[in-house]
């Protein structure tokens, strides 16, 4: 029965990288127009920001979907099997979402106190 | 019955991500007029933004999409179609209570550009007439 939980990781872990690199990669692309703006055109701000914001997100997100490897339950069935994959990758993107909106609002109150931060 | 929670997954997966990806594209089509209204015509940092808020709506239902899925005791057919109808339902008005909050935001952000535009050209009008009265 050990074999399950094996095929339910290897899918997991595919599907939640899969996810995190393409969400990261259409963030990255699309928010440096959205950074540029907050940081008034700021070159030498909003590019590193960028990037590591990008870098933080990897981490996290990668970190995190392996870290709940440890505390997956027993898998016997089939549809325990979709089940629990299905279900742990809801939680990342879930998780995924609640960091996405975290930073635009905090971007957006960056650019409401813009001129308190960096003047 | 281990087949039928099988097939309910199966028939499950594919109906919430087509409602998903119908919403967003139906939603996000028609926020562009408000985004470009919210950042003044700048056509490039609107459409990052509206990109930026379909991502977040994507992540924020199929991630709700997918934590919801598990389904206890499908013994028959009949109550397969409960079950499925069930879950279903409750995912559609999820999604609906979504579409409106971020209707909301659209909203709010266009009456606030709105009103800020209106304090500018004010200000702009008693600069100018304080500059045009006579000494």
């Amino acid at each position: 029965m050990e074999k399950l939980n094996i095929i339910a990781y290897l899918i997991y872990l595919s599907i939640t990288f899969y996810i995190t690199v393409i969400v990261g990669k259409n963030l990255y692309h699309h928010g440096v127009h959205y950074l540029k703006d907050i940081f008034d055109g700021n070159k030498d701000i909003y590019i590193p920001v960028n990037k590591i914001l990008l870098t933080g997100y990897y981490l996290l997100n990668l970190g995190y979907a392996m870290y709940m490897l440890n505390s997956w339950e027993e898998i016997t069935t089939k549809s325990e099997l979709i089940k629990s994959i299905i279900e742990n990758s809801g939680k990342i993107i879930l998780i995924l979402a609640v960091i996405h909106y975290n930073n635009l609002l905090t971007f957006s109150l960056v650019k409401k106190y813009n001129h308190k931060l960096f003047n | 019955m281990e087949n039928l929670t099988i097939i309910g997954y199966t028939i499950y997966l594919p109906i919430v991500i087509l409602m998903t990806v119908l919403v967003a594209h139906s939603l996000f089509k028609n926020s562009r007029v408000f985004m470009l209204d919210i950042f003044n015509q700048r056509e490039e940092i609107a459409l990052s933004t509206n990109q930026l808020f379909k991502t977040g709506f994507y992540l924020l239902n199929i991630g709700m999409a997918f934590l919801i899925i598990e389904m206890y005791n499908v013994e028959t057919t009949q109550s397969l179609f409960e079950k499925l109808s069930a879950k279903i339902g409750g995912f559609s008005i999820y999604l609906g209570v979504m579409l409106f909050i971020n209707l909301f935001f659209f909203f709010r952000g266009k009456r606030k550009a709105a009103q800020q535009r209106r304090e500018t050209q004010e200000l702009s009008e008693m600069r100018t007439k304080v500059r045009m009265r006579p000494q």
